[in-house]
């Protein structure tokens, strides 16, 4: 009974991998962000919103390719992380959309981010900043 | 003799098997874009005519686009590489469709980050929407969520050009690159 208890009211542990972004041109203002978002808990959760000291805005986009054309729209009401599962943010699929860079991003440099979900709140996170030749 | 040589290589072209297609679309006798004059990062006039002699790759893109962008282009600058040699006969192309945002300068620094050989053209702000429809491509501002900003719509379509400017090959943006170099190696090849 006490275990069940434990267990059900445990807040699901939301892990990060592979965080990472490309690096930017003197100019840029733009760059994607991507991760594995991996929900080890028994209940689902949701990446809400992210913000960072260096963006001025971050949205959640998703990227299609329909037609030969390229989109990108903002994901309405967050990233569900179902429980038990893994959800990746890549090149090409869902991205972090890093806009309003107060200055270029350099490779081999980390970015603070600050991630916050539904249930697992504010998560901290740190972003890999990849040379742009070398990340597809 | 002479026609002799003439009927049996008639008969030998005839026997020949056809070549196979192409991995991307082939499209010799489309001409989009080869009329145009647009800009470059030096302010520059140019046409695809100056860049006879090589195999010339066009993609519409803009700097603020941090994700199929970025990942073309770093794709592209992949294929020059993996054709060797044959790599210097392939020039790289990025038409810029936010000019406004797109300073000559902050377009060079963007291209070059990827390939210091690619090159960036910059149409004026008023000259886009005629620059695209040559291309019979699209690009369509979008507000983001606040309102304070914006990304762009566009054909991430991959045009390519043999040595004598003809328009040869469609791809997509998404085409597996050892694909597309097989195809750019025919046409350095055929030339
Ligand atoms: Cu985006």
């Amino acid at each position: 009974m006490f275990v069940y208890v434990g267990i059900a009211s445990a807040a699901p542990s939301i892990q990060i991998e592979n965080a990472r972004t490309r690096s930017t041109a003197p100019g840029q203002t733009v760059s994607g962000g991507y991760m594995t978002l991996i929900n080890n808990g028994l209940t689902a959760d949701r990446l809400l919103s992210v913000s960072a000291s260096w963006a001025g805005m971050i949205e959640i986009h998703h990227t299609s390719m329909d037609g030969g054309v390229m989109r990108m729209r903002e994901v309405q009401g967050g990233v569900p992380i179902p429980a038990n599962s893994r959800v990746e943010l890549k090149p090409r699929g869902m991205h972090l959309m890093l806009m309003q860079l107060a200055a270029p991003l350099e490779a081999g440099r980390s970015m603070p981010l600050l991630l916050q979900f539904e249930k697992a709140g504010a998560v901290k996170v740190s972003l890999r900043v990849e040379a742009v030749g070398q990340m597809p | 003799m002479r026609g002799i040589i003439i009927v049996l290589s008639v008969i030998f072209a005839a026997c020949a098997p056809p070549p196979l297609p192409f991995n991307a679309t082939e499209v010799t006798g489309v001409s989009y874009g080869t009329q145009l004059q647009i800009p470059d990062t030096q302010g520059k006039s140019r046409s695809l005519a100056d860049f006879s002699g090589k195999i010339t790759v066009v993609f519409f893109g803009f700097t603020s686009c941090p994700d199929v962008c970025p990942s073309t282009l770093m794709r592209l600058g992949q294929l020059r590489k993996s054709l060797g040699a044959d790599g210097a006969a392939v020039r790289v192309i990025l038409v810029t469709v936010d000019p406004e945002r797109d300073t000559a300068s902050r377009l060079d620094a963007y291209v070059k980050n990827f390939d210091p050989s690619f090159i960036g053209l910059r149409p004026e702000p008023a000259a886009l929407e005629s620059v695209v429809k040559a291309f019979h491509a699209i690009a369509v501002k979008v507000p983001t969520a606040d309102g304070t900003d914006y990304t762009i719509d566009h054909s991430s379509t991959i045009y390519v050009y043999d040595q004598n400017t003809r328009m040869r090959l469609i791809a997509q943006a998404d085409m597996p690159i050892e694909q597309l170099a097989a195809d750019l190696r025919r046409l350095i090849a055929d030339s």
